[in-house]
């Protein structure tokens, strides 16, 4: 009897106890289940934290602590009465998130690898066990080498979501811990716009374009990569605007566009001065604009080649530095005249200043055309306008000129530019790709002067259109708040530089002379001070937190071998597994975007979207804030267990002491900060152009209109975002650039050094005995590498990895559609699935990106063959000169991905599909 | 009796049971049984069920099949350390997902319907799960641990046994014989002849047996009724 007793015992562990035996009608077959209307527990707001920047409003169901379904929460309103609205918002991917978030590839519980890295074996571990062994060894590098040795790199699933981005700044702020930005390391740092306008967000809404009467869609493809947002552009063409697509493969925005226009590979900076030589040849110009707002008719020397600087000349204005004072020729006077708005001392340290002073030419007509005999100190001197140089210039781009190297005809180059400048308003929308070429700064220089000639940066529906973010202040406040700045941030490219040995990658592929030109003028910048390097303590230790690193990293092979590997510990945290999760050391389980509270700012659109915490984070996930808090919170425990002593460190100069016993209380500003929830509270309460509300209250919306967004552009001071353009051509203050100007002439020793003063056409670098050409884009179906493993999203594709070859080529090579080929060059080799489209171009390949190394056959993906990490451009890393030296997220040397070429075969593929 | 048009059909003729099944016999025991591989493929990292299954063998080991009492056995002298490598190294930690996943949707590919069919279920006996464990509804040990709960409540409910007998008639194809099998022989093929590669295999021996007796005793609704 006592057996049956304890047979007949309700032992429960999963359910709750409490719960009574059968509710409602009796069950006789198993479609009684479904007789009772399925109902939701909960509907909460929420959004996916990723970058495709979309922020797209969702409804995210909830029944029995699970998330079924997610569906567009569409409420938006438009940018006033004559453009459509935002909405609704949403794509494939995301509404795939209720499935994805349950897929296998998802990071539960904290993991301690049990075999060699790689190996895939791996075992479950509490997160105090994890907390404990990477503090301590956190704790052995900080108090030997210090902190500098060891890296948090976040990605964009970290760092677009505001409060996570918070947490690991004031965690990397007491910490003292290196942060590689990936802004410059993904190349995707507009450097040319930072180099011209003295800024680089100076996006504004999409609704913009609806304003633009043409717009040139250059190097981008919303079709695919904006889905949400692409519906303006062809609402534009419906409404009469010129949409062109410039792309040298035929893309699904090139299908929709009014013209398409292929140029081959590589070669669009000679296209946009072709385009500059027409609007310069035909007068398309538009002269009060340029005479006010830019440098063009600046003084140069034509000895030196240098501006006319106050230096120059011994009259300047007692409040003026005298090397920033720039001299216009008066027509109206006959005399040179000092320029408005010019003399002040360099930015940030005149930045106050600026808005006391004025473009605005007064009775000043400068010349844009001429040469005049000017008095210096160094005699009488000829000098000439920077128009007068940029006519030069342009008169080498002519569209005859570079019908050779485009493969565009003289006709189709004429009849763009002509289109593009009689339109007013015009914008270029282009992506990031125009980033990732060695001479993407020149091209983006080259799209402004196109802009600019044509009036057409400041007016609504123009300007080069890359994107906005929020004024850094609400995060700069939380992050160091109560123990003050102590940041150590570095771009990504020169970091890898340091330690992944890419001078000598530069050696073995682009050749000794290359290589040594490049490292020494890197070498020079870090040595004057014009780049900051933490890299004389090694690197030892590296957190990756919601980035793919060996998934992206240009020299991908190199970076790892001589990197990657070499790292004494790597941790990384994640919501989902990946080849940089499967070799680390530790994993740590993320919340995914329904398992979380926070917020996001898109410039794309004026709401700021809440993310609600739909169901806990699964497993034992937890959101990035309370994994830096359980990881600083052993730190602190160790420190203390340890008896360790607090560090003496130094940040830029600056001596910073390092008390690690007492980083939680740091950390959480001494307890007041308790949640994630108290951060994005934090956030919104600090941060301009937010409305201010609880965040229940922003919960209980989803979405909520920023201040001052009443028109397409941000042009106000109160809004969220950088209003740069605007307040130098409607209210007149002088740029944050060296000349106070849209500044399309760099004098800088070494831009005139390498004939980059102005821009100019560049061939791409090619590897000699490799004759294509590969590109990549943004995907359709994936986010960088989040949902490309989606078993549905595959599914729509080829079911694996594959690459847009021309059908010529592949002919060539015998090779059929859908037959896997090896992709090659001297850096690596991988195995992709050849499809085969008449859209490519003959002589380059394209493929979508993202698609990681585990999905590949071979384990090797297209960063395999990128051998571009070391391509350091010299003139991105000048300075001492005005704006240009490190501005984190602002100007940094980009890691390309273009320059380089390769070949491919048909793979032969042996047993297990392994080539 | 024949549906008139326009008036909601009347039900189908209903399933019924043996008198052979003799539930005050069978049920307590086939709940135990259900309770002890429940316990068996918990996690060992979330629940504590090595106590738990010590007391459960000294108090009612006996009525427990021997195959069974071998590996609870074992169960309860393992290292526990051991115990929790061996299982999150199978069913929850892997680079590409867990090697052999212990959650039904994600063995079966995440079809549709999976996990609405196991909450439609749970909801409808009043099976609510702990918040904790609420996003793991197919997790193995969660539908054992529903087997046992269906079956206790086939012994201690006398009054509506029928609806009792039939879920478990119903869930056990519907779910459990549907992936068990295809999971211990993935186990067996990643760890031939380890621990869990006996349960599951034990497991998957017991469901098949299990639910064909449970056909023996249930009596379908003849053919020609439904014409």
């Amino acid at each position: 009897m006592q057996a049956a007793g304890a047979a007949a015992a309700l032992s429960l562990r999963y359910a709750v106890a409490a719960t009574p035996a059968p509710a409602g009608p009796a069950y006789r077959r198993w479609e009684d289940l479904m007789r009772n209307k399925w109902t939701w527990d909960r509907v909460t707001h929420g959004t996916h934290g990723t970058n495709c920047a979309g922020t797209c409003a969702f409804n995210v169901y909830v029944k029995n602590g699970i998330v079924w379904r997610e569906e567009q929460q569409g409420m938006y309103a438009p940018s006033g009465a004559d453009v459509p609205d935002y909405g609704p918002r949403g794509c494939n991917k995301g509404l795939r998130h209720a499935k994805y978030m349950y897929g296998p590839q998802r990071v539960l519980y904290p993991m301690k690898r049990a075999g060699e890295r790689g190996s895939g074996k791996w075992q479950r571990i509490s997160w105090e066990q994890a907390t404990t062994e990477i503090a301590d060894r956190f704790l052995d590098l900080a108090t030997s080498r210090g902190p500098q040795c060891i890296t948090y790199g976040s990605g964009t699933q970290m760092s677009i979501k505001m409060a996570s981005f918070a947490s690991l700044a004031r965690f990397a702020n007491i910490t003292g811990v290196t942060v590689p930005e990936f802004y410059s390391g993904v190349g995707d740092l507009p450097t040319g716009v930072f180099m011209t306008l003295g800024a680089v967000y100076t996006g504004d809404t999409l609704a913009a374009i609806f304003k633009a009467r043409c717009v040139l869609v250059w190097m981008a493809n919303p079709a695919v990569t904006r889905i949400p947002d692409a519906h303006f552009f062809w609402e534009a063409r419906y409404n009469g605007t010129e949409v062109i697509a410039i792309s040298p493969e035929f893309t699904p925005t090139a299908m929709h566009s009014s013209l398409w226009a292929n140029p081959k590979p590589g070669t669009d900076l000679a296209l946009a001065m072709a385009f500059v030589s027409v609007i310069l040849e035909e007068r398309l110009y538009k002269a009060d604009y340029i005479r006010e707002q830019t440098d063009l008719p600046f003084l140069v020397r034509l000895d030196t080649r240098e501006f006319l600087r106050g230096e120059d000349r011994s009259l300047v204005g007692k409040l003026a530095v005298r090397e920033n004072v720039y001299y216009l020729w008066d027509e109206a006077a006959g005399r040179v005249v000092q320029a408005p708005g010019t003399g002040l001392a360099d930015p940030p340290v005149g930045r106050d200043r600026l808005r006391f002073e004025t473009l605005d030419l007064g009775a000043i007509r400068p010349a844009l055309e001429g040469r005049w005999k000017v008095d210096t100190l160094d005699g009488e001197v000829e000098c000439t306008t920077v128009f007068e140089l940029l006519k030069l210039k342009a008169a080498a781009h002519t569209p005859e000129k570079v019908a050779a190297i485009t493969g565009m005809s003289p006709k189709l180059i004429r009849r763009i530019a002509r289109s593009f400048a009689s339109a007013q308003p015009a914008m270029i929308y282009t992506g990031y790709s125009a980033c990732k070429w060695l001479h993407g700064d020149m091209l983006q220089r080259a799209m402004l002067l196109m802009l600019s000639l044509t009036g057409n940066i400041g007016p609504e529906g123009s300007g080069i259109q890359f994107g906005n973010a929020p004024k850094g202040r609400g995060l700069s406040a939380f992050a160091f708040a109560d123990i003050g700045p102590a940041l150590r941030m570095i771009s990504s490219t020169t970091w890898d530089y340091d330690h992944a040995k890419l001078k000598e990658q530069n050696r073995a592929i682009y050749g000794a002379e290359l290589a040594e030109l490049y490292d020494e003028r890197y070498q020079y910048s870090i040595r004057e001070d014009w780049f900051p390097s933490y890299s004389e303590q090694g690197w030892k230790m590296a957190f990756f937190a919601g980035e793919n690193a060996l998934n992206w990293r240009a020299s991908g092979n190199q970076w790892r071998r001589e990197a990657f590997e070499k790292l004494e510990t790597v941790v990384v945290l994640t919501p989902d597994m990946s080849v940089t999760a499967h070799n680390a050391d530790y994993v740590l389980p993320i919340a995914h975007h329904y398992e979380r509270q926070d917020l996001m700012l898109q410039a794309r659109m004026p709401y700021v979207q809440v993310l609600d915490e739909a169901v806990p984070p699964l497993g034992e996930a937890v959101n990035d804030w309370e994994a830096n808090r359980r990881l600083i919170a052993a730190i602190a425990r160790r420190a203390r267990e340890r008896r360790t002593p607090a560090v003496r460190d130094e940040v830029d100069g600056r001596s910073v002491r390092r008390d690690y016993a007492r980083a939680l209380d740091y950390y959480t500003m001494g307890g007041r900060i308790r949640s994630v929830k108290d951060v994005a509270q934090y956030l919104i309460n600090t941060t301009q152009g937010l409305p201010k509300m609880t965040f229940d209250e922003l919960a209980a919306r989803g979405i909520v209109r920023v201040d001052d967004s009443a028109g397409v552009m941000w042009d106000q001071a109160g809004s969220p975002y950088h209003e740069d353009i605007t307040r130098s051509v409607r209210h007149k203050q002088p740029y944050e650039t060296f000349t106070g100007r849209q500044q399309f002439y760099i004098d800088h020793e070494w831009f005139l050094e390498f004939d980059e003063q102005l821009p100019g056409h560049r061939d791409p670098l090619r590897l000699e005995g490799y004759p294509l050409q590969m590109t990549m884009g943004h995907a359709r179906h994936g986010i960088h590498s989040m949902w490309r493993d989606d078993k549905l999203l595959v599914s729509l594709q080829r079911g694996e990895p594959d690459i847009y070859v021309n059908p010529d080529d592949a002919r060539a090579r015998g090779v059929a559609d859908g037959d896997l080929i090896r992709v090659f060059n001297p850096a690596g080799e991988f195995i992709a699935m050849a499809h085969l489209s008449a859209g490519i171009q003959p002589g380059m390949l394209f493929m979508y990106h993202g698609w990681d190394p585990l999905m590949f056959r071979g384990g090797q993906n297209f960063s395999a063959v990128i051998p571009t990490g070391g391509l350091i451009k010299p003139t991105t890393m000048a300075g001492d000169y005005g704006h240009l030296g490190y501005r984190p997220l602002a100007y940094a040397p980009n890691q390309t991905y273009r320059d380089f070429t390769c070949n491919f075969e048909k793979a032969a593929v042996g047993a297990g599909g392994r080539a | 009796m024949s549906a008139t048009a326009g008036a909601a059909a009347e039900p189908g003729p209903l399933r019924g049971i043996a008198a052979s099944r003799d539930p005050e016999a069978t049920a307590p025991q086939r709940s135990l049984c259900y309770a002890a591989f429940s316990e068996l493929t918990a996690s060992p990292h979330d629940v504590e069920a090595q106590a738990a299954v010590r007391s459960r063998l000294a108090a009612a080991g006996a009525l427990l099949p021997p195959a069974i009492v071998v590996l609870l056995e074992e169960f309860i002298a393992a290292d526990p350390e051991e115990l929790k490598a061996g299982y999150s190294g199978l069913f929850e930690v892997g680079s590409q997902g867990p090697p052999a996943p212990i959650r039904e949707d994600l063995l079966t590919g995440q079809k549709a319907g999976t996990r609405e069919d196991l909450v439609r279920f749970y909801d409808f006996f009043g099976y609510r799960l702990d918040e904790r464990f609420a996003w793991a509804p197919d997790h193995l040990s969660v539908e054992l641990e529903f087997m046992h709960f269906l079956c206790y409540h086939e012994a201690s409910d006398s009054g509506e046994r029928l609806s009792w007998q039939l879920a478990q008639a119903d869930f056990a194809p519907r779910h459990l014989a549907n992936w068990v099998p295809a999971l211990a022989a993935g186990v067996e093929r990643l760890a031939p002849g380890a621990f869990y590669s006996r349960v599951l295999a034990a497991l998957a021996d017991y469901v098949a047996s299990d639910l064909a007796w449970q056909s023996s005793t249930i009596i379908e609704p003849q053919e020609a009724t439904h014409g």
